[in-house]
């Protein structure tokens, strides 16, 4: 099979192959094939909590003139605006930066959980016993995203890649780096 | 007699409590905008692209308002 290295990302960089990105733990020689965030479709919630917060806003001004002065409407819009600009910001921080990354030599998974959690969760390619994908229900279906599970032999962790986009994609591909990393193929 | 229904007026209860409170939650806001800064960092660090000056940037331009609101609540109301 002839390896195509091109960078190239799909469904809103939430499924990009071979970026151009760094982590701490890589190691010398070690190439980033492919990097999974959520499907876009997922975080719709928070884009529509941001988007209904702000018509509330833009409502709430109507009634602001009865209870308060100029320069107290003035700071209530500039407070609740950032306030909704932060909520969006952040959401999209944590959409951004709770990869998964898969690599020549191994699977990493980082999540963030709130504001200050980061959990790294780390499996060598040749630990990997068993890679099975999971789609299930009408959305999950329509736009083709779905989990990964991937465990491992011995004392290493198990990984879960929740709600990335094409899981089949996902499962052909790491089959395919450990065939080569079995038949020693990637040299 | 109407001096105590006066200041119990709703109108006078936001008008006294409205800046010590604006004050609070603007400070709030301030320290917020400052954990996801330094979260943002964090961040950059695990994962490294060409994006991460634009992430800086816009986490940094949080803390700025965020701390124009405060001004705006100590001096302005």
């Amino acid at each position: 099979m002839k390896d195509n290295k091109e960078s190239k990302s799909q469904v809103f960089h939430s499924y990009c192959l071979y970026p151009k990105v760094d982590f701490p733990s890589r190691e010398d020689g070690e190439e980033v094939v492919l990097i999974l965030r959520a499907h876009p479709i997922t975080q719709i919630f928070w884009v529509l909590n941001g988007f209904i917060l702000f018509i509330t806003l833009l409502i709430l001004n109507f009634f602001f003139p009865k209870l308060f002065n100029f320069y107290q409407i003035f700071f209530l819009n500039l407070f609740f605006l950032g306030i909704i600009l932060s909520y969006c910001w952040f959401n999209f921080l944590n959409w951004f930066f709770n990869v998964g990354i898969i690599t020549n030599k191994k699977i990493v998974d980082i999540d963030f959980y709130g504001v200050i959690y980061k959990e790294v969760t780390m499996a060598k390619l040749n630990k990997v016993e068993d890679i099975t994908s999971k789609t299930g229900g009408y959305i999950q279906s329509l736009f083709n995203f779905g989990n990964v599970f991937v465990q491992t032999a011995g004392t290493e962790v198990n990984i879960e890649f929740i709600n990335i986009p094409q899981p089949s994609k996902v499962v052909a591909l790491i089959n395919d780096l450990l065939g080569k990393k079995h038949y020693g193929a990637d040299n | 007699m109407e001096q105590i229904i006066n200041i119990l007026n709703i109108k006078n209860i936001i008008h006294y409590s409205f800046k010590p409170l604006a004050i609070l939650i603007s400070f709030l806001y301030v320290i917020f905008a400052l954990i996801v800064l330094k979260q943002t960092e964090v961040m950059n660090k695990t994962l490294n692209s060409s994006a991460n000056i634009f992430f800086n940037f816009i986490s940094l331009l949080q803390l700025i308002f965020a701390v124009i609101v405060l001004l705006v609540a100590i001096f302005l109301i």
